[in-house]
């Protein structure tokens, strides 16, 4: 056995007690030497069971698991799957059958060759069987971060879950320059999803049909938080009842009207999001809102009440975001309690006249952060080309109706119409307790 | 600030019998006595025999830090309308940076740390603690864990064979 004599961390104390002193650690009630095992790597904690008696058999009981490849790799590929899959699975049968999983973490990022020689589709298969254990172990937070999920069949027994809180669904994407080659992926559909406390779904480069969205939708009463990072979304006619939080990043909406669906938000984050309808329904709720990049297509058919203006943009995320809300409100947005409001991907000169428009009916606002600028995502030419559109908007009135605004915040990556900009927020708020204004270039 | 001055003081007293004046916000960080409080709201003695003082005094000195540092912001944010990103980091560091020079103890004051805060129910430093400990575990071979945290090994050879011969796959070596 190969002893360290260098301790990681020296301390007076260690050092003037040449004898066993007393074991404190050993000493903590059981409840709390878990809680520090749970934040260990499993492979760490299965080596606790030979420290002492008292040890011996704490790990099979420790409620967080987290269960790395990583810290399996060696130089033979073949030999870590293998070890890590006989770890795994022996971990997993050995816990005691009474413990409950709070957490139940796998990473596994495995590459294409992995793939083509067989052996990730064989840990894939077991981490279904692994999915299954921690279901019986009455898990509360599921949180995948695969490298792919070709392979993997979620077991349908994850679906019906009553005790799953939070499922993350992560795609580790090693190489980060790959990102954009990654396309979403169907995951198979469960014959059925019944998930009476799941409170957070977190998606990533998977693709949710109509089917999917509607199971998922009626399947889980208590969902609260959506957050998805390049996804395709498509829905039927549902409502999201209970979600309060939603936040999209890179993603594709089908027939997902947001302000209509799911009209008890309170937090909205949207970046780089393509839609291809919103209504002008009012959001009572929502307190804070981040508007990044926003696009609109035309896409799928639409019933005539749906309150949207069909307009085509050639290019992805080429159109201003205030072009884009402005061309498909007929009516504006009516936000009675947002409080927190940031809007990207314009050219705030150009907009302005929008703007005043929507912040009409912000009665509560306090913050407004706005990203000027024409280079943002390659945006083309600034605006002001719109002709019509621009004119009309310039021509209503400029003032900020909001009693609570007390900071605006400008983030700006080119200088051009800045100082413009800030007069006009200046003029636009006078009459209001002072704003603070402050400038923040992106450079 | 009109409500500290008007502020309640809350007197803890040590298991080993010394007295502490806190303001009453620094108390309430301390879940426990923040029930205490809510439930007879004239208490101000409040006997604490499961913490010895030195160590009821780092707990004392990690909430008062914490309330300062919550404080600060709130005062940032009132003045400014609200705290621009780039301070609120820095603070937020700056705190991180006081926790871990904070957590600069031997295992002992550590495993008392971990008690303190679990009884007063003091969740920031509960977690700071369990994860100082665990730091201390990691990367770390059995024999080293023993060694940090003086543990000792009352498994005879046998038993520990046995042990290994049970579970040989948690003792696997990648090299």
């Amino acid at each position: 056995m190969t002893t360290c004599t260098q301790p990681v961390r020296q301390n007076a104390a260690e050092e003037a007690i040449p004898y066993m002193g007393p074991d404190r650690l050993s000493d903590l009630p059981d409840a709390l030497r878990l809680k520090i095992l749970s934040t260990l790597d499993a492979k760490e904690v299965a080596q606790t069971c030979i420290l002492s008696k008292r040890w011996r058999n704490l790990w099979a009981s420790v409620p967080c698991l987290h269960f790395d490849y990583e810290t399996f790799s060696t130089q033979s590929s073949k030999e870590s799957h293998e070890r890590f899959m006989k770890f795994v699975t022996s971990f997993l049968l050995s816990i005691d059958k009474a413990t409950k999983l709070d957490v139940f973490k796998l990473s596994c990022c495995l590459d294409d060759g992995d793939f083509y020689s067989g052996i990730g589709i064989d840990i894939f298969y077991f981490a279904s069987k692994w999915i299954r254990i921690a279901v019986e172990h009455k898990i509360k937070k599921l949180q995948l971060a695969l490298s792919n999920y070709d392979y993997l069949r979620v077991p349908d027994s994850l679906f019906v879950c009553d005790s799953l809180e939070e499922l993350d669904l992560s795609l580790e994407v090693v190489d980060r320059d790959k990102l954009i080659e990654v396309r979403p992926r169907k995951v198979n559909l469960p014959k059925k999803v019944n998930l009476p406390k799941l409170k957070r779904l977190d998606l990533s480069f998977i693709t949710i049909d109509g089917d999917y969205m509607e199971k998922f939708v009626n399947g889980c009463p208590v969902l609260e938080c959506l957050y998805a990072y390049y996804c395709s979304i498509a829905t039927r006619d549902v409502f999201f009842g209970n979600l309060k939080r939603l936040s999209l990043t890179c993603c594709f909406l089908y027939n997902l009207d947001i302000p209509r669906m799911i009209p008890g938000l309170e937090y909205l984050y949207l970046s780089d999001v393509t839609i291809d309808c919103i209504s002008s329904n009012k959001m009572h709720k929502l307190t804070e809102a981040s508007i990044i990049y926003l696009d609109l297509v035309e896409e799928l058919k639409y019933d005539g009440d749906c309150s949207l203006a069909n307009v085509e943009f050639p290019e992805f995320m080429s159109s201003s975001l205030m072009d884009v809300l402005e061309k498909a409100l007929q009516k504006p947005l009516i936000f009675d309690k947002l409080r927190k409001l940031t809007l990207g991907n314009c050219c705030m000169n150009c907009a302005f006249g929008f703007l005043s428009s929507l912040l009409e009916h912000t009665p509560k606002l306090e913050t407004l952060t706005l990203f000027h600028g024409t280079q943002l995502r390659g945006a083309g030419e600034c605006c002001e080309v719109n002709g019509d559109h621009g004119q009309n908007s310039r021509e209503k009135i400029e003032w900020f109706p909001c009693k609570c605004l007390k900071k605006v915040e400008i983030i700006c990556t080119t200088s051009d119409g800045v100082p413009e900009l800030v007069e006009r927020v200046k003029l636009s708020t006078l009459g209001l307790n002072e704003v603070l204004v402050v400038v923040s270039d992106l450079k | 600030m009109a409500r500290s001055s008007t502020e309640n003081m809350i007197t803890l007293m040590s298991s080993d019998g010394e007295e502490f004046m806190v303001t009453e916000k620094v108390a309430r960080e301390c879940t426990t006595i923040r029930n205490m409080l809510e439930d007879d709201c004239v208490i101000t003695n409040i006997p604490l025999p499961n913490v010895t003082s030195d160590i009821l005094s780092m707990v004392i000195e990690y909430c008062m830090e914490h309330v300062a540092a919550a404080e600060k912001a709130a005062a940032e944010t009132a003045e400014k309308g609200s705290s621009s990103a780039p301070a609120a980091a820095k603070a937020n560091k700056d705190l991180e940076e006081w926790d871990k020079a904070f957590m600069n103890v031997d295992v002992y004051t550590l495993c008392d740390l971990i008690l303190a805060a679990n009884y007063l129910n003091v969740s920031g430093l509960l977690d700071l603690t369990i994860q100082t400990a665990a730091n201390l575990i990691k990367g770390k071979s059995p024999e080293q864990i023993r060694k940090t945290f003086h543990i000792q090994n009352d498994l005879s050879l046998e038993e520990e064979e046995k042990i290994r011969s049970q579970t040989p796959w948690a003792f696997e070596k990648s090299e």
